[in-house]
C-alpha cells in the first residue's frame, strides 16, 4: 500500500510573541518530514492573507524519512493587533495538505497609527470624518465606519456605524448631511462631527 | 451549456387607480450561454406593485409571486431589453496592443463577440473621440504589458495620453461606466474616480514563468464572524464554476496550468493606513464608495482587494469595475482549460456595466409564465361572453404598429398567444390553445417562437396545445411598455377594471433559444402539482383599516353576496358564499367557502364552485349543501342556482374530499331545469328537506307576481314538480319574489319558513311563517302574516341580517346571514372588500310560534380577561374601562324602571353610537348622529335605527342589553328574544371608548369584554359542562395542572373546556 504523508516537525504553530510593526517582516520556517512510503512533491502552497507568503521548493521530490523546508514570512504592516495567519502546503498525487501558522500579537507603530487615524480631535485620534455616499435613491441606506482612537487609553479603538437613509424629505439633488458620534475621553464627553455628501437622485 | 444569470434593472411603474404612478424598480435575471449569448431572462418578481391597499406576495413553489387583485393592480414595466436597439459596448487598448499577447487575444475575443456582431466598437487613444457615453453605456479599457512600471502615467501607446486620460474622464463624469483589466486599473486614478491616495499598488509586470495552480477570484471576502462578505452570487460571477477543493475556499477559477505573467495590479489594503476596526476591506469600502468583488484565491482574511466596484460618487456619474488580479490573464502561452470561465466572466462584467446589450432575439424566442389564476377575467359583467375577448396576462403586443407580443386569457379560461410577424410587412399572429387554463392551481404556459423550424407553439404544463406557422418570419419586437396583469387599455364597470388577470403570477421567464417540447418539458417545476396556491389576502392587507371585522365570518377579500350552506362536517363548520373574486362589486358568481371549527375564526378556502359549464357559464348562484342517504351516499352535496345567459336551472356538486374543498358537478346536471309553468321564469336559489319520509327541494320564484316557492319531489332519481310549496297573498306585504327560501324543523310539528323578498313595500327585508308541512310537501302557515326576522323597525331597505342560512349542530339551531355594508362602489373599491356575515344566532320557537333568538353560546370563548364585571344600582354615567375599542361585548341585565337605559360605545368626548331603552316608549334605539363615521344610510335611517319592542317591558321586569362590536358591524341581542345586526362604519380611530348609563335610579348587572378570535387556546371547541365538586383534575387554557377549586372561568377538564362558577 502506498502512503504519501508529509508531518511538520515540531510544533505547527510558530508564536511570535509581541512583535513591532516598524521592525518589519517575521520569518519562521518549518520543516516537514515524508513519514510516508513514496517519495512526494509539494504542488502548491498558499496562505491565508496577502500580508504572508510562503516559500517552499517545488521542485523536490522528498524521499520517505527525508525533510524539506517551509518558510512563512509575516509583513506586519498594517496589521496591528493579534494575528494568525496560516501557510498550507498541497503535495503528492492526491492532492493532501498540511498547515502550519504564525501567531502573536503586533504592536502597531506611532507612525501608522498615525496614518489610520490622521484626524486629531483634542486627545482623541479619528479615522475618518467625510464620506462620499454617491448617488442614492430615496428609500435606500447606506451605512459607513469610524473608528475613534483613544491616544490616552492604551490606544484603544471604538468603532462607530454611521448610517444614513435618503428619506423624501430630504430631497433630490446634493446635500452634505452632518452626523455626529458621541464618545467620552475620560470625564469628558466629546462629540465629533462626520460629514456624508451624497447626491439623491 | 454553460449558463449564467445577470440582472438587469427595469424601470416599472405601477398603477393603481386614481393614485399616482409609482416608479419602482424590477429586477430580471437573464440566462446567457458562455458565448455571452442571452438564452433566458426571468423576472424574478422584484417588482413591487401597489394598489389602493398594501400589496403583498405570496411565498410560492418558485419563491414569491405576485398577487394580482382582478381589478385594481396591474405592472407596467419598460423592457428595454425587448427593444432593437442596443447600446454597444467600447473596448480601449493601446496603439500598439499586439505588442501583448493578452491584449491581443482579449481584442479578438471582443472583435468576434461585440463587433462584428454589431454591439461593440473597439477603440485606440486615436480613436478616442468616438467615446461617447451617449452611444456606449460601457467601456472595457484593457492593459496587461511586460516590463512597464506602477504608475498610471507608465501605461503605453498612448492610453496615458493627456486626450485619452480627458477622453475617459469626461466620459465617466457623464456617466459612461468602465471595466478597468489588469495594469488598467490604475485609470481609476487617472479619470479622478479615485485619490491617488488608493492607487493600486499591489503591482507586478514581469516576463512571468510557468505555473501549475489554478488561478482565479476568492469572492469571499474576511473570516471574522459577522464581518466576512460574500459576493458569490454577484452578477460578475453569474454562471460560473464555483470550484471547491483547491483553495481553502471555493474559487471561480480564470486560469489553469501555464506560464503566467503574474501581473497583479490591485490594491493591498494593510498598506493605505486603513484602520482594521472593524477591518480594512470594509473601511476602504466606505472611504472609497465601492465593494470589494473578489481577491487572491488563497486568501480568507482582510488584505487584497483584487477585483473592486466604484459606485458612482456625488461628483463622477460612472461606475468603475476594476479587475487587477494576475489571475484574469488572457493567454498563457497554453490552452487555457478555464477560457470560457474567463470569457463568462468578461461578458458578465461588461453586461454588469451595460445591460442594454440583453437584446432579446426575434427569430428564436421562448415565454414562459408560472401563474395561479383564481379566477378568469372579467371582461364583461352584463353576461357571459358567447365569444370571448381576452385580457393579457403579460406582454407588449400593440396592434396597430403590428409589434410586440402577448400572452392572452379569456373571460372563459381560453389561452391565446399574439405575436407580431414581419411577415407581409406586418401581419399579428394568434396561436389559440385548445385547452383552458385550469383554475385554483398552479400552471405553467410557454410560447416558443422557432422561426427556424417555421413553428410557434403554445403548451400548457409542458403538453402542446396550439402551433401556428410563422411563414418563415421573424418577430417584431416592441419597445413600448410591458404590462404584466393587463394590456395597456382599460375596461371598467364603475372604477373596477374588468380586462385584468386575477390570480397569481410567479416567475416570468424570456429565452433567447427556441425552446425544445423536452427543454419546456424540463422547466416544469416540481411542485407545480402538488403545491396548493393560496389566493388568500393576509390580515396586513387591511392593517389599517377600522372597518374590518375580526370575528365575523368574511371572505379575505373582494365581492360576497350571500352565504349558504351552513354545514358541520369534519369537524369544522362551514359557509359558502356568492363570490366574486375578481373585485368587490357584483357578478360572475362562484361558490366561495369559510370554514371555522367554532363560529368565530373563519378561513376562507379554495373556491368550491367555479362557472364554466353551458348551463352555469354566467355563474353558479345561490343554494345550499344537504346529504341524504339515497341521494348523495350520506355525502354532503351542493344544490346551486346554475345561470347561463337565457335562465337558471338546478344543479348539483360532490365533494372531492372530507374537507369540502373541492367539488365535482353532477354529470346530470340541471337536474331541474326550469321553473315550471304558471310561475316567474326567474327561478332561484334551491332549498333541500325531508319531511313524512320524502325528499323535497324549495326554489324561490314568483307567481301572479307575489312571492312564492315551488316544491319538487324526488322520485326513482329524479325530481318532478309537485306543485307550489306555498305562496303570498300580498305583493306590498309579502314581496313579488322570494329569493334564499329556507324550511327548518323546529320541533313538535312546527317548521319554521324563511325568504328574503323583494319588492316588499318597505324594501328588502327577512320574512318569516311558522307552520306545518303537510302529507304533499306544501306548507301551511300558522298564521298568514309573516314576522319580521330582525327586530320590528330596524331592518328595511336591505339593511339587517339576510337571507339566513340554518343549520343544527349539537343540539343548537343556528342562523347566520349576510348583513350588506350598503356602501358606495368606490368604497368598496377603496376596502377592497364588500359585505360580511353576521354572527350566529342560536334560534328556536316559543310557545306561541315567536323565533326566539340568542347569541351563540360559543362566542364566550372570544372573551379575554380584559374585562368589566359590576352589580349595581346605575344613575347616570359608568365606563367600562378597561373594556374599549372596536371588539368588545356588552352585556347589561336591567330592572326597567321609569328611566332609560343603555350603552355608549366607539365614544370620544361627545361623540359616540349610543343604544337606548326608552322603558316610557318601549323602544330600543341606536343613535350614530354624534358618531363621526362614513355614512351608509342617508336618506333611510340617516343615523337613527329606532324599534318599538315586540313585548312592552313592564316596571320590574328585566331588559337584557347584548351587543357585539366588531369593527364596522354590530350584533344586537335583546331580552334573548330579539336580534339585529347593523353596519356602522366609524372613522375616528380614537373613538373606543365604552359606558353604560340610566338616566334614573336602575338596578343593573353589566359586565363587558374585550373580544378576540384568538382567545381560545385549547382547541377544544365550546365549553362542554360545568367543573363540579368532584372534578379534581383540571387545567388552565395554557395547559397547566391546577390544584383545588378554580376562580370563576373556563378550564379544561377531561379533555373538555368546562366552566367554573
Amino acid at each position: 500500500m502506498l502512503i504519501e504523508k508529509l508531518t511538520v516537525i515540531g510544533l505547527a504553530i510558530a508564536g511570535l510573541g509581541t512583535i513591532q510593526e516598524a521592525d518589519g517582516v517575521k520569518e519562521h520556517t518549518f520543516w516537514l518530514r515524508n513519514d510516508g512510503t513514496e517519495a512526494v512533491a509539494l504542488q502548491q502552497g498558499y496562505t491565508s492573507c496577502g500580508c504572508t507568503t510562503i516559500a517552499f521548493d517545488k521542485n523536490a521530490a522528498i524521499a520517505p524519512g527525508d525533510s524539506t523546508p517551509v518558510t512563512l514570512r509575516f509583513n506586519p504592516m498594517g496589521k496591528g493587533g493579534e494575528f494568525y495567519e496560516s501557510g498550507t502546503i498541497v503535495y503528492g498525487q492526491a492532492r493532501q495538505y498540511v498547515q502550519m501558522a504564525l501567531e502573536g500579537t503586533c504592536v502597531s507603530s506611532e507612525e501608522s497609527l498615525q496614518r489610520q487615524f490622521p484626524i486629531v480631535e483634542g486627545r482623541l485620534r479619528v479615522s475618518n470624518n467625510r464620506f462620499d455616499l454617491g448617488r442614492m435613491t430615496v428609500g435606500t441606506s447606506k451605512t459607513v465606519h469610524v473608528t475613534v482612537l483613544h491616544c490616552e487609553d492604551n490606544n484603544r479603538k471604538e468603532l462607530f456605524a454611521v448610517s444614513f437613509t435618503a428619506d423624501k424629505e430630504l430631497g433630490k439633488g446634493l446635500h452634505h448631511v452632518l452626523k455626529t458620534i458621541t464618545t467620552t475621553d475620560g470625564e469628558r464627553t466629546v462629540e465629533i462631527g462626520i460629514t456624508l455628501d451624497v447626491l439623491i437622485q | 451549456m454553460n449558463s449564467k444569470k445577470f440582472p438587469i434593472m427595469l424601470a416599472l411603474s405601477v398603477l393603481s387607480l386614481g393614485m399616482e404612478a409609482q416608479e419602482l424598480s424590477a429586477h430580471f435575471d437573464m440566462t446567457v450561454d458562455s458565448n455571452g449569448k442571452i438564452t433566458e431572462a426571468i423576472s424574478k418578481k422584484q417588482y413591487s406593485v401597489t394598489s389602493q391597499l398594501p400589496a403583498f406576495s405570496v411565498t410560492s413553489l418558485k419563491g414569491e409571486a405576485t398577487r394580482f387583485d382582478g381589478y385594481s393592480n396591474y405592472v407596467k414595466a419598460s423592457l428595454a431589453s425587448s427593444t432593437a436597439t442596443v447600446s454597444p459596448v467600447a473596448m480601449l487598448v493601446a496603439e500598439d496592443y499586439t505588442n501583448s499577447a493578452d491584449e491581443t487575444d482579449a481584442v479578438a475575443w471582443f472583435k468576434t463577440n461585440y463587433v462584428d456582431k454589431g454591439k461593440g466598437v473597439l477603440l485606440t487613444p486615436s480613436t478616442i473621440s468616438q467615446l461617447d457615453a451617449t452611444k456606449q453605456s460601457a467601456c472595457w479599457v484593457m492593459c496587461d504589458r511586460v516590463g512597464i512600471s506602477v504608475g498610471y502615467s507608465n501605461l503605453p501607446g498612448n492610453l496615458a495620453s493627456a486626450s485619452t486620460i480627458s477622453a475617459l474622464k469626461a466620459y465617466g463624469e457623464a456617466g459612461g461606466n468602465l471595466l478597468l483589466t489588469n495594469h488598467a486599473t490604475q485609470l481609476a486614478v487617472a479619470v479622478g474616480r479615485l485619490s491617488e491616495t488608493y492607487a493600486p499598488a499591489l503591482f507586478g509586470s514581469g516576463s512571468g514563468g510557468q505555473n501549475d495552480d489554478v488561478w482565479g477570484s476568492q469572492p469571499i471576502i474576511g473570516n471574522v464572524d459577522g464581518q466576512i462578505y460574500d459576493h458569490s452570487g454577484h452578477a460578475i460571477y453569474d454562471g460560473m464554476n464555483f470550484t471547491s477543493g483547491l483553495y481553502a475556499r471555493s474559487i471561480y477559477c480564470f486560469e489553469g496550468a501555464g506560464i503566467k505573467g503574474d501581473h497583479n495590479c490591485m490594491w493591498d489594503l494593510n498598506t493605505y493606513g486603513l484602520s482594521a476596526s472593524p477591518n480594512v476591506v470594509k473601511n476602504f469600502e466606505d472611504i472609497t464608495n465601492s465593494t470589494v468583488l473578489g481577491t487572491w484565491n488563497h486568501v480568507v482574511d482582510y488584505c487584497c482587494a483584487g477585483i473592486v466596484d466604484f459606485e458612482p460618487t456625488t461628483t463622477y456619474a460612472g461606475r468603475i469595475l476594476a479587475v487587477g488580479l494576475a489571475a484574469y490573464e488572457w493567454n498563457i502561452e497554453v490552452t487555457n482549460p478555464y477560457l470560457d470561465q474567463l470569457e463568462l466572466f468578461t461578458t458578465n462584467c461588461i453586461n454588469y456595466l451595460n445591460p442594454s446589450l440583453q437584446a432579446l432575439n426575434s427569430d428564436a424566442l421562448t415565454l414562459n409564465v408560472i401563474l395561479a389564476p383564481e379566477t378568469y377575467p372579467m371582461m364583461q359583467t352584463d353576461a357571459a361572453e358567447d365569444t370571448p375577448t381576452y385580457a393579457t396576462i403579460c406582454g407588449n403586443l400593440d396592434e396597430t404598429n403590428k409589434e410586440g407580443f402577448a400572452l392572452q386569457l379569456s373571460s372563459q379560461g381560453d389561452l391565446q398567444f399574439k405575436f407580431a410577424s414581419a411577415y407581409a410587412n406586418g401581419y399579428i399572429y394568434a396561436i389559440n390553445g385548445t385547452e383552458k387554463l385550469p383554475r385554483g392551481r398552479w400552471n405553467m404556459v410557454t410560447v416558443v417562437l422557432d422561426k427556424a423550424n417555421n413553428v410557434a407553439t403554445l403548451y400548457l404544463n409542458g403538453t402542446s396545445i396550439g402551433t401556428k406557422r410563422m411563414s418563415r418570419s421573424s418577430v417584431v419586437l416592441s419597445s413600448g411598455t410591458f404590462y404584466i396583469g393587463k394590456d395597456g387599455t382599460d375596461v371598467k364597470s364603475d372604477a373596477f377594471l374588468l380586462n385584468t388577470f386575477c390570480g397569481l403570477i410567479d416567475d416570468i421567464s424570456i429565452y433567447n433559444s427556441a425552446l425544445t417540447a423536452a427543454q419546456v418539458t424540463s422547466l416544469l417545476p416540481s411542485e407545480l402539482a402538488t403545491d396548493t396556491p393560496s389566493f388568500n389576502y393576509p390580515a396586513t392587507r387591511y392593517a389599517s383599516s377600522l372597518w374590518r371585522p375580526q370575528f365575523h365570518g368574511m371572505p379575505s377579500g373582494g365581492w360576497t353576496n350571500e352565504s349558504h350552506g351552513l354545514v358541520y362536517e369534519n369537524d369544522k363548520y362551514h359557509v359558502f358564499f356568492q363570490k366574486n373574486a375578481n373585485g368587490p362589486y357584483m357578478s360572475r358568481l362562484h361558490w366561495g367557502h369559510i370554514s371555522s371549527s367554532n363560529l368565530y375564526d373563519w378561513t376562507e378556502e379554495p373556491i368550491a364552485l367555479y362557472p364554466g359549464e353551458s348551463y352555469d357559464l354566467k355563474g353558479c348562484w345561490s343554494g345550499c349543501v344537504f346529504s341524504d342517504a339515497t341521494i348523495t351516499g350520506g355525502k354532503t352535496n351542493i344544490l346551486y342556482t346554475a345561470v347561463d345567459n337565457s335562465k337558471a336551472t338546478i344543479a348539483q356538486a360532490a365533494p372531492n374530499d372530507n374537507d369540502l374543498t373541492s367539488w365535482t358537478k353532477a354529470s346530470n346536471n340541471p337536474i331541474i331545469s326550469g321553473a315550471p309553468s304558471g310561475l316567474s321564469a326567474d327561478f332561484r336559489d334551491c332549498y333541500f328537506f325531508t319531511a313524512n319520509g320524502n325528499k323535497y327541494i324549495i326554489v324561490g320564484a314568483s307567481k301572479n307576481n307575489i312571492g312564492a316557492c315551488t316544491l319538487h319531489k324526488y322520485n326513482n332519481g329524479s325530481w318532478t314538480n309537485a306543485g307550489t310549496f306555498f305562496q303570498g297573498t300580498n305583493a306590498n306585504q309579502h314581496g313579488t319574489f322570494w329569493e334564499m327560501p329556507n324550511i327548518t324543523d323546529m320541533g313538535n310539528g312546527k317548521w319554521l319558513f324563511t325568504c328574503t323578498p323583494l319588492g316588499l313595500g318597505s324594501g328588502v327585508r327577512v320574512l318569516y311563517w311558522v307552520g306545518t308541512i303537510g302529507s304533499d310537501g306544501t306548507f301551511t302557515a300558522d298564521n298568514s302574516q309573516p314576522k319580521y326576522l330582525e327586530m320590528g323597525g330596524i331592518g328595511k331597505e336591505g339593511y339587517g341580517l339576510l337571507s339566513p342560512s340554518i343549520c343544527k349542530q349539537d343540539g343548537k339551531t343556528i342562523l347566520m346571514g349576510i348583513v350588506p355594508d350598503k356602501l358606495s362602489a368606490s368604497v368598496n373599491y377603496q376596502m377592497g372588500w364588500a359585505h360580511n356575515y353576521s354572527l350566529p344566532r342560536e334560534i328556536s320557537l316559543s310557545s306561541d310560534g315567536t323565533l326566539l333568538q340568542k347569541p351563540y353560546s360559543g362566542l364566550d370563548n372570544m372573551r379575554m380577561s380584559t374585562a368589566y364585571a359590576k352589580q349595581l344600582t346605575l344613575n347616570g354615567t359608568e365606563s367600562l374601562s378597561p373594556v374599549s375599542g372596536r371588539q368588545i361585548e356588552l352585556l347589561g341585565t336591567f330592572t326597567v324602571g321609569s328611566g332609560n337605559v343603555g350603552f355608549n360605545f366607539l365614544k370620544e368626548g361627545n361623540e359616540q353610537a349610543s343604544l337606548t331603552y326608552n322603558s316610557q316608549e318601549n323602544t330600543l334605539t341606536l343613535d350614530l348622529t354624534s358618531l363621526k363615521r362614513q355614512a351608509n344610510d342617508a336618506g333611510v335611517y340617516s343615523g337613527v335605527y329606532s324599534a318599538t319592542l315586540p313585548e312592552t317591558l313592564a316596571v320590574g321586569e328585566t331588559l337584557k342589553l347584548h351587543v357585539y362590536l366588531d369593527g364596522s358591524i354590530a350584533d344586537i341581542f335583546v331580552n334573548d328574544k330579539w336580534a339585529w345586526s347593523v353596519r356602522l362604519f366609524p372613522t375616528n380611530q380614537d373613538a373606543i371608548d365604552a359606558e353604560v348609563f340610566a338616566t334614573a335610579a336602575t338596578a343593573a348587572t353589566v359586565q363587558a369584554w374585550t373580544l378576540s378570535k384568538d382567545q381560545q387556546t385549547t382547541g377544544v371547541s365550546g365549553v362542554n359542562a360545568s367543573v363540579t365538586a368532584d372534578s379534581v383534575s383540571f387545567y388552565d387554557l395554557q395547559g397547566r395542572q391546577l390544584g383545588g377549586k378554580p376562580a370563576r372561568g373556563i378550564y379544561i377538564n377531561n379533555g373538555k373546556k368546562r366552566y367554573a362558577h
